[in-house]
């Protein structure tokens, strides 16, 4: 019988601590490493956890096909489509970090991942065919760079902290 | 009308659905990336609902959102006069007065300061 994929996912939550993401708080016991927090949870909180982030990213990858499927002129500005390369590359990073944020097209043909935790602490990734521009801020000190697309796994992090 | 802006002239700029973060009940910065300029209505001094009857007439607009003069110059964000055929309100926001692409840090800003008319 398949296994299917939120199968998988429910069973590797329950069998290892939790990364927690945006907009949880399982738990007062925390130990705060590398940025993230991972805490001891129950299973029934690792499951919930779980379904909560199949969620997410179910709504995000719907998006993306949404995106997807724009076509020039979608703002009647002249705006760019949004290749299949950038739109794949995307979806390969969000489905492989669960990466939870929010994510849009801009007029220029690149797609952008944000995630904000609160004013000073702040990440936009605005991805290219070849590369990506990235604006974070920790603690209020903003950085904005261009980076490859090899590079973007550097930054992932930063949509959980 | 011409190139000049007065300070307390307000500014308006279409939000589509795509760019809208409803949790944050704002725009995304990625309302304000685009490699032709960002394309703004001046306000002229007319009163809100008749600056955003042209915006809101599209269907994929969320809303509109507006901002004054003074607070663009303070992001160091350049105006521009441009109007074409059947707008003569038609502006856009540049980076500087030699580049067009605005910086994220900037688009940032910029969304954070434009006041969504819901």
């Amino acid at each position: 019988m398949a296994i299917s994929y939120k199968s998988t996912v429910l069973i590797a939550a329950v069998a290892s601590p939790i990364i927690v993401g945006p907009q949880q708080d399982l738990s007062p016991n925390e130990n705060k490493k590398n940025g993230f927090k991972m805490e001891s949870v129950s299973s029934d909180s690792r499951v919930s956890s779980a379904y909560w982030i199949i969620n997410k990213k179910s709504q995000i990858l719907e998006k993306l096909n949404q995106l997807g499927r724009l076509k020039d002129n979608w703002d009647r500005n002249h705006a760019k489509a949004i290749s299949s390369s950038i739109i794949e590359y995307v979806r390969k990073l969000i489905d492989e970090h669960n990466i939870i944020c929010h994510i849009s097209p801009t007029g220029r043909g690149s797609i952008q991942l944000e995630h904000e935790k609160d004013e000073d602490n702040y990440i936009e990734i605005e991805v290219f065919t070849n590369e990506a521009l990235v604006l974070y801020a920790k603690n209020g000190k903003e950085v904005e760079k261009r980076i490859n697309l090899n590079q973007i796994t550097d930054y992932v992090a930063l949509f959980r902290s | 009308m011409d190139n000049n802006f007065q300070d307390d002239e307000l500014i308006y700029r279409g939000i589509d659905k795509e760019v809208w973060l409803p949790d944050k009940k704002r725009p995304s910065s990625s309302a304000f990336k685009h490699d032709k300029g960002v394309s703004v209505n001046r306000g002229n001094f007319r009163p809100d609902n008749e600056c955003i009857a042209d915006l809101i007439t599209q269907d994929r607009i969320f809303c509109a959102a507006k901002l004054d003069v003074k607070a663009i110059k303070s992001i160091n964000v350049h105006l521009v006069y441009d109007p074409i055929e059947n707008n003569i309100y038609h502006s856009e926001l540049h980076n500087s007065s030699t580049e067009i692409r605005i910086s994220a840090s900037k688009a940032r800003k910029l969304a954070k300061a434009f006041k969504p008319i819901l």
